[in-house]
């Protein structure tokens, strides 16, 4: 009889021990959440940007998991000749609710015509990625329809020359006398 | 006889001058439609599809400021002619002092406007596209 009291009381204690301990193991599994967000700031999406100069943006990097990150790294998807440096270029450590600003450095090549740009942006931590993108517009590069524009303009002007020159000459002088 | 003739050269010179206000307007209208469609087309997304379309408004520029150029120097030559048979009637007629030759060079100056405005309106419809793009 003793022994079934024992039995019972230690399987009592056994079953509210784990009503204890399996909810706070759920809990802790929760607190362990991972996520790194990346984002430009507002006036930086869609910015005008001018070839060969030094163009700043600025984006915001946040942990808001619950465990630290490390070690994240910075790369861009860029248009080809364009270069971008960040600054700084790598984060070793960033606490969980913490954020830091970046300085991105954005220089189009010389070369590039105006229009519209996408540039992606990368954060590669050991332990989760981020990824954000904003467009870059260029007004004043130079444009290679601006020159078939004028390539055009400049044949219709010898052709019109020509035609007058060829189709005019024939006129006699009148004769009035 | 000489009359007739007469009625005839008059009418001729009408004739003349409504073909060559038809080819002055055409190509100045045509040049001002182009210069919006083209422009629109230029500062839309600018696939392949209207690229060629805008090309082919160009050819069309083109190819009607050509012939409006061609038909106004020809309309030019022409009144020339007719104005020349038309001083030589007078003349025999002895009522050449009523018309005074110096009309003729004149024509001339006017003709080289038409082709100059249609030139320029060509043009712009030309380039501007291609400035927006």
């Amino acid at each position: 009889m003793k022994a079934i009291k024992k039995a019972l009381w230690l399987s009592l204690l056994m079953a509210v021990l784990i009503m204890l301990l399996v909810p706070s193991a759920v809990l802790f599994a929760q607190e362990a959440k991972i996520d790194l967000s990346l984002r430009m700031l507002p006036e930086y999406f869609y910015k005008e940007v001018t070839p060969g100069e030094d163009n700043t943006l600025y984006m915001e990097i946040r942990n808001n998991g619950d465990k630290e990150i490390t070690d994240i790294r910075f790369d861009s998807d860029k248009p080809e000749g364009w270069v971008v440096d960040f600054s700084p270029d790598s984060i070793s450590y960033l606490s969980a609710g913490s954020s830091q600003t970046i300085d991105v450095n954005v220089i189009p090549s010389l070369d590039t015509g105006r229009g519209e740009y996408n540039l992606t942006f990368l954060a590669k931590a050991n332990e989760t990625r981020a990824v954000t993108s904003t467009t870059m517009r260029i007004e004043s590069g130079y444009s290679f329809w601006l020159w078939i524009g004028i390539g055009l303009a400049v044949l219709v002007i010898a052709g019109f020359v020509i035609i007058y020159l060829r189709f005019g000459r024939e006129e006699t002088a009148p004769e009035l006398s | 006889m000489i009359e007739r003739v007469h009625e005839h050269i008059i009418g001729e010179l009408g004739t003349n001058a409504r073909t060559d206000t038809i080819f002055v307007i055409t190509a100045i209208i045509l040049n001002l439609v182009t210069l919006g469609i083209n422009s629109g087309f230029a500062s839309s997304s600018g696939d392949t599809t209207q690229t060629i379309a805008m090309f082919t408004f160009v050819a069309l520029i083109i190819v009607v400021n050509f012939v409006a150029e061609i038909g106004l120097i020809r309309g030019r030559q022409m009144r020339k002619k007719l104005l020349n048979g038309l001083l030589k009637m007078y003349k025999d007629q002895g009522v050449e002092g009523y018309y005074d030759a110096s009309l003729m060079s004149d024509y001339t100056i006017r003709y080289n406007l038409f082709m100059l405005a249609v030139l320029f309106t060509g043009l712009i419809a030309i380039i501007i596209p291609f400035i927006i793009r």
